[in-house]
């Protein structure tokens, strides 16, 4: 039987129309994958079936749930049905629980209100319940708070909120993205099997097709608030009949390429080639809270005794899962941080003992680029100022020569000269990372380091921004240290790679061989756990 | 806890040691001599001498101002240079007029804004809503003596309900006492309960625009449901902090408004010793008033921990 | 304790924008106006006020308001709108340099603390809270019994109450800006501190303070008419919001108009202030959002 069915759904928020025509269906012990980028009104469609959209919302159409007709019901009504018959699960596990109440009442307060149970039955029922998602209550007492639990655990007591009474339909909005790999793979093997034990539906929505596809038999992709294609995940994706999934499995996929050889670490040994950076035991220690107010706590050691060497027009990975301490590394090469042991050597000049002109002249050569397109740019100036920023490096400059140099970059890297008197915020989230590549660009340095730079961006965008990132090493010789949690995209876009875990790097390679054959065991867990499109899709279609 | 219990005593305890030094700093540079003072300017030489001596201000300043704290730790304030009895005394007796006082409007202003604060948020938006924050616009411009100016002209004065000022003293009965104090602690607890009333609204609307909110709803909890099981607690770390501060401003305001009811208050005492060069009175009214603001601080950071397992568990705040 | 913090930073618009906003947002418009007039009128008492105030005429004492004297007479017969409007020198020029001192000290000292972090910040935070256990009005009494009641001692006392203000403000804003990846990008460019702080904390910060500014401002004029009216602000001959109250007390029943007009004029400058304050918040959108 059709549990949920959406039909003709319209969704405005005051003038701005959301949603346009949605339709689609779910059936009981059935998942529907809803896809889409940011913007897409994927969030919105799954708040107006909880009808909690925000104010000035306005709907139309139908969203009929076990055969009622949701819209015509009132506020007392919704509020039955939310939390028992319907459960939904967010996508930021670290604020989604309320910091001042324990895990127990958290849980128990939707059974207590909808079964009317007493406390001491409800919290039965609720370690019942945390035992089930994974949070025994021998070692996750009810009256744990929810800052001493991680980001998983936190969102598996977001998934016990939801499931505690058994709906018929579970809700899942973007549940995993905020975690790692590993975590992520939990979670959703975690949601697979609350589902076929009780039943349920579950409405998956995520902007990563590979999740998607491993999850759902069906798939509804949406983009501007419109159904672009919908039906069985398989079919979808193996015909591809929409431009629109086309474009997004292709990006999803998308390996751009090079022309020029690439350069290993085993060819430059070979060929004697010096490296252009040189990591060599490298220890950086943060300092912890004190235990008590007489004990010194034991410092953090975030990355512990690395080495690294990195060649000229090198492209290299460096993945790991969050604190593994690869953005520290980041910020060490980059002189953020000062090194508690071990040396950077870079084009021969040791950051430990050269002269502050020497390190100032060598830093020229290192660039960067960051993950968020929002964040990385100071709102106040102009684009010409943002750009030309990292010249401080460099001798004096006239204004013009400086302008002369912005409008050489931003053209190098597809933009406009003209862009040069906007503001950042002018731009779109792939263009700010062409400004942000431009900014790297400007000292014409031999190596950037990019901190997760596409992670941020939706994959269409994703894809033009590697493109763009393999096309300046063709023509400039760039050498990159690529950083990412995605192996996706470190497959696609380096050369070899480094797996770093626990300050440590515990396998290196040619990136595809590490990928393919990997030799260390964390490594094979994080490669088994990374959702991969074209493995996804194939097991798919053993399945039918 | 015990954790965080013993660093917010040591601050506390530093911060009231700071404040010491500065008080007893600030009067020792003083111009004028006390004892010349105490004994008028047609003094012997050697009388000044002597009595300067009997007072200790010819020992080193360290000395002093050890045997000061030592003294106030025991209670003793000194003598009075014009009244030449223990301050101690002149302190204790005003002391249960102000204290009263600002406690009485502290408590008003909780129980009135509170309660107005929850209903605006409740009602966000709404006519109601925008009414009342117009009101407590204008409660916040409300100068709080003027206030009670204008109260002792209507009901004192006009209506002649109370009277227009002065304190019985508490041996004429509780309930006299009182009702001299109710036009004060009004005049006082206004001002401060639109201040408070709108943190409240601001800090209740903040925590509705959280994630853990929306969960809530999710779980079939109605808005107002909502709104009291998980957002007034949250909410009220603001709050907390702000009744805290004001705590100091009404102890401060009460100085003020006791002269306009003629209340014989701490305000009082201190204006009266500022006229005459009592500088011991003033240093010990001071240092009074500012331990009570240090350990009310003190107090609203272990409420803190109550609110919050974030603090109690002593991991601190950004460890989540 | 709680502090504002910018939780996303804008791009400024143009001038036109910011304009075309203010033009439509009422609590700002109001707010403007009556601070307009309010500052007229200061600046108007310096030439012209409708009666002389130096001169004292039994005959006319204690006059109700009539068409004549607007706001009545004083027991000495001065006329009280004129009073008013001198008074608004005083006050204004008070709260003015005490927010002055405030942002002077408490800017520098909180983006310091901030930039530099650690045992620096701790011990200037800790500082900070000794200031605040001392209400201006307690400093105000202190400054006075050591150096005798004047305008310069309010000022003192209220500013040296704002500097721990806007520390903590700019502090809690710095902080807030300083780990965005704009300002890791400025460290890669080789950038010191100082000149990050100038560069990309301070423009970031400018709207907050401006809207604190405005409060503390509002605040000033509160405190300055608390201590005037006490005997530790403003002196005579000096004309004084809080000193007039001051002296309408004892005359209360019998010509009370004499303590209503200051005081409505206090309350309408707090409030013009506030609402400009209101407004600019939202004009200028600095993003606050209270830290926990």
């Amino acid at each position: 039987m059709t549990l949920l069915t959406i039909r003709k759904l319209n969704l405005t928020i005051g003038d701005t129309p959301i949603l346009n025509d949605v339709s689609f269906s779910i059936d009981a012990g059935e998942t529907l994958g809803l896809v889409g980028e940011s913007g897409s009104g994927k969030s919105m469609t799954a708040l107006a079936i909880m009808q909690l959209m925000p104010r000035a919302s306005q709907t139309s159409g139908s969203i009929l749930f076990n055969g009622e007709e949701l819209l015509d019901f009132d506020e007392r009504k919704m509020c039955d049905l939310r939390g028992d018959d319907i459960g939904m699960v967010f996508q930021e596990p670290m604020t989604a629980l309320n910091p001042v109440k324990s895990i127990g009442e958290q849980v128990s307060e939707g059974i207590r209100l909808h079964t009317g149970a007493n406390r001491a039955d409800a919290e039965m029922r609720a370690a019942k319940m945390l035992d089930r998602v994974g949070l025994p209550p021998s070692r996750f007492p009810l009256n744990r708070y929810p800052h001493e639990l991680s980001g998983g655990q936190r969102q598996r007591v977001v998934i016990a909120i939801a499931c505690a009474l058994n709906p018929k339909l579970l809700i899942a909005d973007e549940p995993t993205t905020a975690l790692d790999v590993t975590l992520q793979a939990q979670i959703l093997d975690l949601l697979n099997e609350l589902v076929a034990e009780n039943n349920m539906g579950l409405l998956l929505i995520s902007h990563d097709l590979a999740v998607v596809t491993e999850m759902a038999s069906k798939i509804v992709v949406l983009r501007h608030g419109e159904v672009k294609e919908a039906g069985e995940t398989a079919k979808v994706l193996k015909e591809q009949n929409h431009p629109y999934t086309r474009q997004l499995a292709e990006a999803s996929t998308h390996v751009p390429t090079r022309k020029t050889t690439p350069v290993t670490a085993k060819k430059a040994i070979e060929q004697g080639t010096k490296p252009l950076l040189s990591v060599k035991d490298l220890i950086r220690e943060y300092p912890t809270p004190r235990r008590s107010l007489f004990q010194k706590g034991i410092p953090f050691r975030a990355v512990d005794q690395l080495s690294l060497d990195l060649y000229p027009g090198h492209s290299l990975g460096l993945v790991g899962e969050s604190g593994c301490g690869k953005s520290t590394l980041a910020r060490a090469i980059l002189g953020l941080e000062r090194p508690n042991g071990g040396h950077i050597i870079f084009n021969e000049i040791d950051f430990a003992t050269a002269s502050d002109a020497e390190i100032k002249r060598a830093r020229r050569d290192i660039q960067v680029v960051f993950q968020d397109p929002y964040g990385s740019f100071n709102p106040r100036h102009k684009v010409a100022r943002l750009v030309a920023e990292p010249l401080h490096l460099v001798d004096a400059m006239s204004e013009q020569e400086k302008r002369d140099r912005v409008a050489k970059v931003l053209v190098e890297t597809g933009l406009a000269t003209s862009d040069m008197d906007k503001y950042a915020h002018e731009f779109s989230g792939g263009q700010r990372q062409r400004i942000a590549i431009a900014r790297a660009l400007i000292t014409e340095p031999k190596l950037i380091i990019a901190d997760e730079p596409v992670s941020a961006l939706d994959v269409s965008i994703r894809a033009q921004v590697l493109d763009l990132l393999v096309d300046l090493q063709d023509r400039l010789g760039l050498a990159y240290l690529f950083i990412s949690h995605d192996l996706s995209v470190v497959r696609a876009i380096t050369d070899d790679v480094l797996v770093m875990n626990q300050g440590k790097i515990v396998e290196r390679g040619p990136t595809a061989e590490v990928f393919d054959n990997p030799g260390d065991e964390y490594t094979r867990k994080l490669v088994n756990a990374a959702p991969d499109l074209e493995r996804a899709i194939m097991k798919r279609l053993e399945t039918i | 806890m015990l954790h965080y219990l013993l660093k917010k005593l040591l601050f506390t305890a530093i911060t009231l040691w700071v404040a010491s030094m500065v008080i007893f700093a600030l009067l020792e540079i003083v111009p004028g001599d006390p004892a010349q003072l105490m004994l008028g300017i047609n003094a012997s030489a050697d009388a000044v001498a002597a009595l300067r001596e009997q007072m200790g201000l010819d020992l080193p300043l360290p000395v002093r101002y050890g045997a000061w704290i030592g003294g106030l730790l025991q209670g003793d304030f000194g003598v009075s240079y014009t009244y030449s009895v223990p301050v101690s005394e002149l302190v204790g007796e005003r002391l249960w007029v102000s204290l009263p006082l600002a406690i009485m409007a502290l408590v008003l202003s909780t129980v009135i804004a509170i309660p107005v604060g929850l209903y605006s948020a409740s009602r966000r938006g709404t006519r109601t809503d925008t009414g009342i924050m117009a009101f407590t616009q204008l409660g916040i411009a409300i100068p709080n003596f003027w206030f009670a100016l204008l109260m002792v002209y209507l009901f004192a004065i006009w209506l002649q309900w109370v009277p227009a000022g002065g304190f019985p003293g508490w041996d004429q009965g509780l309930f006299k006492g009182l009702k001299s104090l109710i036009l004060p602690a009004i005049a006082l607890a206004l001002p401060q309960a639109a201040i408070l009333s709108r943190v409240t609204r601001s800090a209740l609307l903040d925590v509705m625009g959280e994630d853990y909110i929306r969960t809530a709803r999710a779980k079939g909890l109605t808005a107002r449901a909502v709104l009291w099981r998980h957002a007034l607690r949250n909410a009220l770390i603001p709050v907390l902090t702000i009744l805290g501060l004001q705590f100091a401003f009404l102890l401060a305001g009460t100085i003020i408004i006791e002269n306009v009811f003629y209340l014989p208050g701490l305000g009082r005492l201190i204006f009266q010793a500022i006229s005459q060069r009592d500088l011991i009175v003033v240093e010990s009214v001071v240092i009074l008033l500012v331990a009570t603001v240090i350990f009310i601080n003190l107090l609203v950071d272990l409420t803190y921990a109550l609110v919050d397992p974030r603090l109690r568990q002593g991991t601190g705040r950004n460890a989540s | 304790m709680s502090a504002p913090v910018i939780e996303q930073l804008d791009a400024p618009e143009t001038w036109r924008d910011v304009a075309k906003k203010a033009l439509h947002n009422r609590s700002f418009l109001t707010g403007l106006i009556i601070t307009t007039v309010i500052l007229a009128l200061a600046i108007i008492s310096f030439f012209w006020t409708p009666w002389s105030i130096t001169e004292l005429d039994i005959l006319l004492k204690l006059k109700k308001p009539s068409l004549e004297h607007w706001f009545g007479t004083d027991h000495f017969g001065r006329d009280i709108f004129s009073m008013i409007m001198i008074g608004a020198r005083n006050s204004i020029a008070v709260a003015l340099v005490a927010v002055g001192i405030g942002v002077l000290f408490g800017v520098p000292i909180g983006c310091w603390a901030a930039a530099k972090g650690g045992y620096a910040d701790e011990v200037l935070m800790r500082t900070n809270d000794v200031i605040f256990a001392f209400p201006a009005l307690l400093s105000a009494v202190m400054i006075t019994a050591i150096f005798g009641p004047g305008a310069i001692n309010a000022i003192l006392a209220i500013g040296i109450f704002n500097i721990p203000v806007f520390a903590r403000i700019s502090r809690g804003a710095a902080l807030s800006i300083w780990p965005r990846e704009f300002i890791m990008a400025a460290e890669v460019a080789g950038k010191g501190k100082i000149r990050i702080t100038a560069e990309h904390i301070l423009p970031n910060m400018i709207n907050l303070l401006l809207v604190q500014g405005t409060i503390q401002f509002s605040l000033g004029i509160l405190a300055e008419a608390g201590l005037s009216y006490v005997g530790l602000g403003t002196q005579p001959p000096m004309s004084s919001w809080g000193r007039m109250l001051n002296e309408a007390q004892t005359m209360m029943s019998f010509a009370p108009h004499m303590a209503i007009f200051p005081g409505l004029a206090i309350v309408v400058t707090v409030l013009g202030l506030n609402l400009l304050g209101d407004g600019l918040r939202d004009v200028l959108d600095p993003r606050l959002r209270r830290e926990r």
